[in-house]
């Protein structure tokens, strides 16, 4: 009972601070029982992750390589160049690893892969990085389908529990900052972090039913409901004029910064405050368009993409289909080893650290690949774990393609064919 | 808003890594850099593990030393080469981007003098210091030194517990402007010591957490 309790303290602390660094011990867990043929899995140094990963995988003899992430999460850290190929290499080496199983696997988060150049880690070590489900509540599912994903847990997933640790770990961020205030206007800053916390509980719980943001819907959508709220206890408890305005005017600005902040996380969507402003979306800027000439089809990017970005053609190369779905994440231009990515926006945002020329990848001239457009919007589905292009409802003309540039269509449902083949 | 501009300051955390750790050290650690600079003899092939912004290494440079540094960050390599530049200290300064588990790949047995690292075996955990800190002892020459400055967690119960104290309430800001988190290490000296190093000298600061370790590889 008393343990319980602990652990339950623990994960609560460990989601209210979820933007904080806390690295746990590097190294080889040994889960179970596992011998040389177990399955190893790979993870980073941040604490709850390893903690919420022991967990999930407590049923199974297996070994989990804990590499060194600096104590955050493995989508940052990889984007932020701290979890690099080296840091797989090191965590390998100094475990002996090569000596402890028999096999060469070792299964990745397909979050790490913006930042770990895997050839560079089989080149050094031998071993070969599969990527496993994205989200660690799929692993269970994923280790008995015999080491196979589905598509499912091939993309970002934002779902209801997840989007509300959010909420309480970036409220808490916010109430930190205006702590300072508290001792001055007491009673206005607690208040004002109520609302925080209850502002942010809003925008991340009906994420899902607030309108997608298009010219500003969410935000405005989301600012009118709390005005109107107000609205309605200031009817109530008669607030004199000139605190209503304070409100009306705290609610707005709370509003506006939560808004702001979608710009910048991955899960949603990652763009600059600059572009939404102008805008009012949230649509990333890097437009990726794949040179079919360079393209060994490997599809290495198609494996890695969370956000059903890129399909392959069914006998042919990789190609880019949702390109306004792309969250410039940049795990496919870390993993093609053919430098077959070009930008077709010319603009992108520069917060992902680990791929070394990068400016070159985003600027260079890609106007020969106009082509390459016409796969914008192309009819999909899921074969196994990639995307193919369903060629037979595809019309070849030019017509189809000039609509589908100027206005983009709803992104059709992706239906899964069940039990097909998977190609890993 | 607020979690996308912390986003952009986390992002130039190399640019400003010099003055943020003088800053948290209270200039401190300009002084440990200088004590070890100063054992480094005139000719000798040192080796800088995490040489980061390259402060340590050019400081052996002036004491006559030739320098290889190692470093996985290609942002502190940037800055490293940056100040390489200005010293004008390109001919004796080399940067391995390699990983530092990776050490015998880069250096043949007994081919190097001294081994220097600063605030980086913090952020390692024990299993990983114990294979680099092996793998120094067979790069070093006989009667090679091994210089080793970090913040490790001090033997008295009280400071101890002063130092639990001092760690949780700087938690916020260290982290607000370093974005690295120190993690102190336990047991530097028996550490070194494991790894077949003769410990000659264990140096503490006053009113401080910081650590120097000079280990001496003795047989050949």
């Amino acid at each position: 009972m008393l343990e319980w309790l602990r652990v339950k303290l623990y994960e609560t602390f460990h989601v209210f601070f979820r933007h904080f660094n806390f690295p746990c011990t590097l190294g080889l867990r040994r889960i179970g029982n596992p011998d040389d043929r177990s399955p190893v899995f790979l993870s980073g140094n941040y604490t709850l992750t390893v903690h919420r990963l022991l967990k999930v995988l407590a049923p199974f003899d297996c070994y989990l390589l804990v590499a060194n992430s600096k104590g955050s999460n493995v989508w940052c850290a990889a984007g932020m160049n701290e979890y690099n190929e080296y840091d797989v290499i090191d965590a390998i080496n100094v475990s002996n690893l090569k000596d402890m199983v028999a096999g060469r696997r070792i299964i990745a988060p397909p979050y790490a892969a913006p930042g770990i150049d895997v050839e560079e880690v089989t080149r050094q070590t031998g071993f070969k990085l599969a990527w496993g489900p994205t989200h660690l509540d799929d692993i269970p599912d994923y280790i008995r389908a015999n080491y196979r994903r589905t598509s499912e847990m091939t993309l970002a997933q934002f779902g209801f529990i997840d989007r509300m640790e959010q909420a309480l770990s970036t409220a808490l961020v916010y109430c930190m900052t205006l702590f300072p205030v508290a001792f001055f206007y007491p009673q206005y800053a607690l208040i004002s972090m109520g609302l925080i916390f209850l502002l942010h509980l809003t925008w991340f719980a009906f994420w899902d039913v607030l309108p997608e943001e298009r010219h500003w819907a969410k935000t405005l959508t989301h600012l009118a409901a709390s005005w109107t709220a107000l609205g309605g206890v200031a009817l109530y408890t008669q607030m004199p004029m000139a605190e209503l305005a304070l409100w009306a005017v705290t609610l707005a600005v709370i509003v506006l910064l939560i808004s702001l902040d979608g710009c910048g996380s991955s899960t949603i969507f990652k763009t600059t405050p600059k572009r939404w402003l102008k805008k009012g979306d949230y649509r990333s800027h890097f437009e990726p368009i794949i040179d079919p000439v360079k393209c060994t089809s490997c599809y290495d990017c198609l494996y890695v993409c969370p956000k059903g970005v890129l399909a392959r053609l069914p006998k042919g190369p990789a190609v880019s289909v949702r390109p306004d779905q792309c969250i410039e994440c940049l795990a496919c231009v870390k993993a093609c080893q053919d430098d077959a990515f070009y930008n077709t926006s010319q603009e992108w945002k520069g917060d992902v650290k680990s791929i070394a020329d990068l400016e070159n990848i985003m600027t260079r001239d890609w106007h020969h690949l106009d082509d390459e457009t016409r796969w914008i919007g192309a009819p999909i589905k899921f074969q196994g774990q990639t995307l193919v292009v369903d060629q037979t409802e595809m019309t070849p003309d030019g017509a189809q393609r000039a609509v589908t540039r100027k206005k983009r269509r709803p992104t059709p449902r992706i239906s899964e064919v069940p039990n097909a083949s998977v190609s890993d | 808003m607020l979690m996308y501009s912390w986003m952009v300051w986390v992002e130039y955390a190399p640019e400003r890594y010099d003055v943020s750790v003088k800053l948290l050290t209270g200039g401190k650690i300009d002084r440990i850099k200088d004590v070890i600079a100063s054992r480094v003899k005139l000719g000798d092939q040192v080796m800088d593990i995490g040489c980061g912004t390259g402060s340590l290494g050019l400081k052996c440079i002036d004491h006559g030393a030739t320098v290889t540094g190692m470093d996985i960050s290609e942002s502190m390599l940037k800055e490293c080469r940056r100040n390489i530049a200005k010293a004008g200290r390109e001919d004796r300064f080399t940067i391995i981007k390699d990983s530092v588990t990776n050490l015998k790949k880069h250096f043949a047995p007994n081919s190097l003098d001294v081994i220097v690292s600063t605030m980086v075996v913090g952020e390692l955990s024990k299993p990983y210091l114990e294979h680099i800190f092996r793998e120094c002892h067979e790069i070093l020459k006989p009667g090679g030194k091994m210089l080793i400055a970090d913040e490790v967690w001090p033997e008295g119960p009280v400071s101890r517990l002063l130092f639990r104290v001092v760690m949780t309430l700087m938690w916020v800001p260290q982290f607000a402007i370093l974005r690295r988190a120190f993690f102190p290490v336990k047991d530097l000296k028996g550490v070194v010591e494991a790894a077949g190093f003769e410990i000659t000298e264990k140096k503490t600061w006053p009113m401080s957490s910081f650590q120097l370790i000079e280990g001496v590889k003795r047989n050949a």
